[in-house]
Order: structure tokens, then sequence, then C-alpha cells
């Protein structure tokens, strides 16, 4: 998984903040049995799982299946997280044993389904998703991405620097200060910034 | 509900980094449950990231979540304990309340089917404005007859959402579809610009020559 | 020339979106030497999936192991009387050519329908360019919302399409099947309709006017229907015999609106995607003739 995966599934790693508590505080909410929690843990992570997914299944509708399936797994599974490991690293796992045993399970039509992992990076594999007949969304991702390649190269330097480093590098707001040589309270408002700044362009978009 | 103000904003921005000590964490998740104007700012900040690193869903982004949901919509309620009512009547919006209504923008003439399977989620609450936005509904007793309505049991219904139960309404609204969507959509859309309709033999001929209108 | 919706042969996926929820459909449809058919499956939610083929449709839905199946009579005579579109909109709508847009990776010519007065909702098109299908719809309200959107995300137009490509994905073995009644008149009555809306909002006309049975219905139903060329209102009257089920006043459905009450005993239903105010309107000026 890359650095992503590091810093995610190993919150000991991070000094401050980013302990996980966010996914915690998720999780017991979804014990409790509410279901908006669980649906912010999906939008947190369905676009990270189906990436892992894709590694293993490499036909684009069935990777999603498979997510999906993975998804609902983690949900009937809540009650039993203890939070032993971080949340997503139990996704994580969650997901390679749903895609894994899929990859079984199809062995039986192999026709539907194409197993290499000797070439996991496969760059095009999201964009695959574009042969999808699972559609839509008002705006849809093209104009999405551009909108937001726009607003990302209008930031301000410190601001495009802070949130890059976040979301592509997967640092931790304590690595990123450490980086950009800044208290960490400067890093989370420019992250903040960024955001702000992108959404006011997205915001409508999404409408 | 209060106006969201900057800080929380702020506090979005930090919690889906997993920057947020627990209590403040806790706290958000607790508004989150209420504030929609705050879940939608934390879906599109998860867009931005999902856009930078080139994980975005194509062509939707949300489609996995949507599914999804969807799925977990379809799964037994026994597993959760009972939502407060009005949780649920909050979540009725996101989720059930399907408009009863044929699909006639994609050149698909209204049926009877169309109708009944945008009933499949609605279940009914009363609105804000003290309209009654209902339907929910069963096939009741034998299945092996002809229906009584169209209306298919919801799965969420609960006794206390079929209160209202309208199912003659759901009956005027497949009726009034087989007339309404020759005009409503399709057809007049694709008349609109002079193309012959051929499920509207009765109809005229275009139209309306938009050639001959101002252009803005 | 161009083609009609109808006559093509495509596929795609659309999206439907109305009260901030949004359902996602996949779309065949064939055309061959003018028979049509088309298929019909969500793509989220429950599974359902519907089969057209020219005038019979059914629709499946696996997880209640039903078909709910319609013959559908190419427009009935009554329909004859659906209005013309041309000179009747203009006193009603402003329509306008906006600009050319996306959508579905084709070129859409925007175009605005503009009520004239509060008493419908605007439409705004995106069409297409090359077949003027409507790749994006939308239905604004009278305060300028959008009360109702379809979009197509994806739009491949094609030559021809495999006749396999309709069949259902689902089996549908074991599965109960439900029949809708099928007479729009009752027998040995005449099918005649005594009762008019007296005050119609500018622009609507009578359009169609049934009695029969409806699904549900013990007695006949009296169905009225009122359209500007671009709106429709049906109006239903019920037999004094049949017992009341809805209450008095509005009901709102995304961008369609019902008003019901009581009128000399009978329980008077107006619906249509319109405005509250319409219907009322409508339904509150009932006369029996």
């Amino acid at each position: 998984m890359g650095s992503t995966k590091k810093h995610l599934a190993d919150p000991g790693a991070r000094p401050q903040g980013g302990s996980g508590s966010s996914d915690l505080a998720l999780i017991k909410r979804v014990q409790q049995g509410d279901r908006s929690a669980f649906d912010l843990l999906v939008i947190k992570y369905q676009h990270k799982i189906l990436k892992l997914v894709m590694r293993y299944v490499r036909d684009p509708s069935e990777a999603l299946d498979v997510t999906q399936e993975a998804f609902l797994k983690a949900y009937r599974a809540a009650p039993s997280f203890r939070g032993d490991s971080a949340f997503y690293t139990w996704l994580y796992r969650i997901a390679i044993n749903t895609a894994k045993n899929y990859l079984v399970a199809a062995g039986r039509r192999p026709s539907h389904f194409n197993l290499d992992l000797q070439d996991p990076e496969q760059q095009d594999l999201l964009s695959d998703l574009r042969e999808l007949d699972t559609p839509e969304g008002i705006a849809q991702s093209d104009d999405i991405r551009e909108v937001i390649t726009k607003a990302i190269a209008d930031l301000p330097e410190e601001l495009r620097t802070a949130i890059l480093l976040r979301e592509i590098e997967g640092m931790s707001y304590e690595e990123i200060a450490q980086t950009m040589e800044c208290p960490v309270g400067t890093v989370r408002s420019r992250i903040f910034r960024a955001r702000e700044a992108i959404d006011k362009r997205l915001g409508p978009l999404l409408q | 509900m209060t106006a969201m103000t900057e800080p929380v904003h702020d506090q979005l921005s930090a919690f889906i980094d997993d920057e947020l000590s627990e209590e403040e964490s806790a706290f958000l998740v607790r508004r989150l449950e209420r504030d929609t104007a705050a879940r939608e700012r934390l879906i599109r900040y998860s867009i931005i990231g999902a856009a930078l690193r080139g994980e975005l869903l194509q062509p939707d982004p949300l489609i996995l979540r949507r599914r999804i949901q969807a799925a977990l919509d379809g799964a037994p309620k026994a597993a959760l304990p009972a939502q407060p009512a009005a949780r649920a009547a909050r979540l009725a919006p996101l989720r059930n309340r399907r408009l009863v209504r044929p699909l006639a923008g994609a050149g698909i003439a209204a049926t009877v089917a169309v109708a009944a399977i945008g009933l499949l989620r609605y279940t009914g609450d009363t609105g804000a404005d003290g309209t009654v936005t209902a339907p929910a509904g069963a096939l009741t007793a034998s299945q092996w007859r002809e229906p009584e309505s169209y209306v298919v049991p919801a799965q969420d219904a609960t006794p206390r959402e079929r209160r209202e139960l309208p199912i003659r309404l759901t009956n005027y609204l497949v009726q009034h579809g087989q007339y309404a969507s020759h005009l409503n959509r399709t057809a007049v859309h694709s008349n609109v610009i002079s193309v012959n309709h051929t499920e509207m033999p009765a109809a005229p001929e275009p139209v309306i020559d938009l050639e001959e209108e101002p252009v803005q | 020339m161009t083609r009609a919706v109808e006559e093509l042969n495509y596929q795609g996926t659309f999206v439907h979106v109305r009260d901030g929820t949004t359902e996602t459909l996949q779309i065949i449809h064939r055309n061959e030497g003018g028979r049509v058919a088309e298929r019909i499956l969500a793509l989220d939610g429950a599974m359902r999936e519907i089969i057209r083929r020219e005038d019979e449709v059914q629709c499946i839905l696996p997880d209640h192991r039903i078909v709910l199946l319609e013959q559908r009579k190419e427009l009935n005579p009554l329909a004859s009387a659906l209005p013309s579109y041309d000179a009747e909109l203009e006193p009603n709508y402003e329509i306008a050519l906006q600009a050319t847009a996306r959508v579905a990776k084709r070129r859409a010519q925007v175009v605005a329908i503009q009520p004239r007065d509060e008493f419908r909702y605007g439409y705004r098109l995106w069409l297409d360019e090359e077949t003027a299908m409507p790749l994006k719809t939308q239905v604004v309200d009278e305060r300028g919302t959008i009360v109702e959107q379809i979009v197509f995300t994806n739009l491949d137009i094609v030559d021809f399409i495999r006749p396999e490509a309709i069949e259902p994905t689902t089996k549908t073995e074991g599965f109960t099947w439900y029949r809708p009644p099928t007479s729009t008149s009752v027998e040995g009555e005449p099918a005649e309709v005594s009762w008019r809306a007296a005050q119609l909002p500018g622009g609507f006309r009578l359009s169609a006017a049934t009695r029969g049975l409806i699904a549900g219905s013990e007695y006949p139903v009296e169905h009225l229907v009122y359209s500007d060329g671009l709106a429709t209102v049906s109006v239903f009257i019920e037999d004094p015999k049949t017992k009341a089920e809805l209450t008095e006043g509005f009901v709102k459905m995304g961008s369609t609106n019902a008003f019901s009450l009581m009128l000399r005993g009978r329980r008077v239903t107006a619906i249509g995607e319109v405005p509250q105010q319409t219907v009322r309107t409508i339904a509150s000026s009932l006369t029996a003739e």
C-alpha cells in the first residue's frame, strides 16, 4: 500500500493526532447501530479499498462488487471490532480476504476474471471503470477532476504543498510540519484553507 | 439548525485526516449525524483527496457508497437497535423517499411497472411543511390474484409509516402516468426540436422550430 | 433528418434525481424495423428490471419474486385528443436556446422552457445535437429549485443491438405474475364523463376523459386529463360508493403534487407535475355537467 498504508495502518507512527480517533469514534457509533457513521467510513475509504481490491480482481465491475461485499462484511462484523488494530488495517484485511475468496470462487468460472498478480501496478485500473455501465452522478468524475486540478493550480504555494503532502504522500500533520518547517497548527490551517478553496469550486458542481 | 461556521469546516478537514482528538472526533461524529451540510462537505473533502490520488471512481465518484447504502437499506433491520423516529424521518429524504413517477426522460414510455418500482423504497413521513409525503403499502392478502394496488411492500416500512397509506393515490399516479409520459418529458422534449416521436402517432408534427426562436 | 428517440438504437446509463435521492438506471433500447424493445435495469438499490417489448411491459422485482405485467396499448383512442405543442405552448412558456454543453461526452444544445406564470414548472433540456435525444432534463419549480433531474452519464447510439441484449437477466421461474385490470371503460355502462373543471389555469385544456376501473377500484373512476401542451394534470373522481381513503389536502412527491378533497360526496383528486396551487385550483373547481 505504500506510504498511505503505512500511515493509516500504523497509527502508532503518528506522534500527534492521526491516532485513528476519527475512525474509532465512527466505529463506536456503528457498533451502536448508527448506519450513518458507517456511511462516513465508506465515504472515507471506498476509493482506497477499491484500489486495493483491484490488485486482485481486475475486472472493474467485479472489483466493485467485491469491494461492496467487503464493506458489508465489515459492517456486519463491526460489533466484533475491538480496536486492537486501526480500523483501516482491519478493513484492509477484510477486503483482501474477500477478494481472495472471490478469486477462489471465481475459479469455477475463469472467463469472468483475469488474475494477474504479477502486475499489480495498473495505472489504468481505475480508468477502466470508465467502461462500466455503473454510471452517473450529476457531476461526473472527469468534470470533478478538472475542477480540482484547476483549483489546486490556483492555490498559493504553501497551501498547495500542504494538501499535496497530505493527500498524495499520505503524510501526517506532524510530518508535514517537519517538512515545511512550520507548526502543526499551521499545517492544519493550510490544509483546511486549501480544501475550502477547492471546495468553493467543487461545491456548485456537486449540487 | 444553526448555520455551519468555519471552525466546523476546519474540524471536518482535520477529521478526515484523522488528526482530531478522540473527544473532538466523538463530538463531530454526533454533529455529523444531524448536520447534512457538514456531511456533504466531508464527502466533498473525500472526493478532493481521491481525485488528487487518482482514485476517483469513474464515472461516478460515489457509486460504491450508493451501492453500499442501498445494500444496507435492504439488510434486515433486526440486526440494529431501533432507530429513533426523528432520525428515521431525517434519513427518509436521503434513502427512502423515492418519487413515484414514470421515468419518461430516457425515451421510456411511462408504465405501470415503472411507477411500481418507484414505490419500492418509498416510505412515508410527514414533511416539514405539513404535507403528507407518503405511500408505502403492501400487496395485501393473497399474492395470487390481481393486485389491489401496484404498491410493493417496502421492506423498511414500519406500521407507523404505513399509517397514511394512500394506495389510492399510487394507483392514480400510475393511471396518470400513461397520459403524462407522452406529453411530459421525452415526447415533449424531443418534439421541441422537431423530432417525430413514433409513440405519439396522434401528436401533430413538430411542434416548435427552435431556429425561429430568439437565441440568447 | 433527425431521428426520433424511439427510432434510435442506443444503450446508456442515466441518473434520475429527485428529492435528494439518486437512482441509476441502465437502458438498452432496440428498434428493429419499427419494433421497439427496451430493457431498463436499476443499478443501485433493490434489484429491478423492466423489459418493454412493443406494447408489453414486464417489471421484474427479484427480491419480491414478482413480475408486474402491463399490456400497454399503443395510444388509446382517447389520446387522440392530446394537444398540439405549437401555438398552444407559446402563451404559457417562453422557449429559448441557450448555450451548448457537453453531457455524457456528447455535444448538447441547452433549451430553456420558462413558464410565463406560476401554475407550471419550467424545464431545461440538454438535447443531443446529433439526434435530439434529451441527454439531460431538469424540472424547475416556481422558486427556481430543480425538483427533478435526469442525466445520461453515458450514451452509445449504435446501428444495431442484438436481440439478446433485451432479454431479462433475471430468471423469473416461480415468480408471481400480476396483471392489472386492462379495461378503461366498464362493460354495459357508457364511458362518458360528466365532470369538468370550471376553473383552469391559462392554457390548460381537457385532453382526455375516461371512466372505468383502475387498479384497486371497485367502482368506476372518472379520469380527466388536462394539459397545457407540456404539463399534465389528471383529475380522478371516485364513485360515491367508494370508501374515502385519502384525506383532504396536499400530497407532494418530488415534482408531482396532488390535491384531494370531497365534492358532493365524491372524492376528487388532482395530480400532476405542476405546482401545488395548480392541482388545488383544478380540483376545487370541479363541477358536474
